[in-house]
């Protein structure tokens, strides 16, 4: 027999499915690929600005400049404190936003749509120059529409 | 040209799965057959790419299809020689993954197949296995897609816009 309390705090729990193995492992990588982005546009706006080189980070942090390279290319697995030294060998700190996905919202791939020469053209027409590069015809684009019938 | 061979699905357009909502395309990859069979749209694994390889390939091509800024050896690397103009798209995270194809136009780039880093390391018959990937790969673009044009150059900001040589060693 269930009493009244127990049926309320049920009704409140939020039913909460098991993650897929390839949702985690696709927010996985997204991350790594945005902290190596980062790390990697930290250290070149160092070198630019400042004449920094791989060795000297290598000296403060007290290892081979290899190991340096070889972590910024991508070529060995990185530990979370790692990233935090190396930040902090660039006079910088890392910075931990999460954010709920609900805040965000998911535009569904199924809701892109191609966008036309004509359509890109007249587009381009209203965008300012942007220094990436510009959605070409082959390119599909969410419309604004969609995108807000996903949320 | 391209739309042709995507509508004949001789090629297929990959698209990213669940974007955010920003999220622009700013860069195309179109897929031959086999490539596209290797990295199914909705799969979470195939017999030859476990869940990570897979989805850190994805990753890898949603941030090529949205136009970050990609650096030669690092991102991209036209593979030897490089009058072959076969090009590598090296997925850096582990386990490590390579997209190798051409680039039809600048922004375009056309996945012949999908390989393992560790396979291409590995020795066969005595011959590196990325020369016989190199050798598949410009079987198919001059067999199957010989009346397609691709950008004949070695430098990378023929290949794309937005990109750069890797300039961070000493």
């Amino acid at each position: 027999m269930t009493s009244t309390t127990d049926t309320v705090t049920e009704s409140r729990t939020p039913r909460l499915d098991p993650l897929r193995e390839g949702d985690k492992a696709m927010f996985r990588a997204r991350l790594r690929n945005a902290l190596f982005d980062e790390l990697r546009s930290l250290f070149r706006r160092r070198k630019k600005e400042e004449g920094i080189k791989q060795k000297d980070i290598a000296a403060r942090l007290d290892v081979d400049p290899g190991t340096i390279s070889r972590r910024l290319k991508g070529e060995e697995n990185v530990s979370l404190d790692w990233v935090s030294d190396i930040a902090r060998a660039m006079d910088a700190r890392v910075e931990v936003h999460i954010r709920p996905l609900a805040e965000i919202g998911q535009a569904d791939h199924a809701l892109y749509t191609w966008e036309t020469p004509g359509k890109q053209r007249a587009r381009r027409e209203h965008e300012k120059p942007a220094q990436r590069p510009g959605p070409s015809a082959w390119i599909v684009r969410a419309a604004d529409e969609h995108v807000k019938h996903a949320h | 040209m391209f739309q042709q061979e995507v509508a004949a699905q001789r090629l297929h357009l990959w698209r990213p799965h669940a974007p955010e909502p920003d999220f622009v395309a700013r860069r195309t990859v179109l897929m031959t057959q086999e490539a596209w069979q290797q990295c199914p749209p909705d799969a979470e694994r195939t017999a030859e790419l476990g869940t990570d390889m897979l989805m850190n390939t994805r990753a890898a091509l949603e941030r090529f299809v949205g136009g970050g800024l990609l650096e030669e050896n690092v991102h991209l690397k036209c593979l030897l020689p490089k009058d072959d103009r076969i090009w590598a798209l090296r997925v850096i995270e582990y386990p490590q993954v390579r997209v190798l194809g051409w680039f039809g136009q600048r922004d375009i780039f056309i996945a012949s197949h999908i390989a393992p880093r560790a396979e291409l390391d590995k020795l066969e018959r005595g011959r590196d296995a990325y020369d016989r990937a190199r050798d598949k790969a410009i079987r198919q673009r001059d067999r199957n897609f010989a009346h397609l044009p691709y950008v004949n150059a070695s430098d990378i900001h023929a290949q794309i816009s937005h990109g750069a040589r890797d300039d961070l060693d000493d």
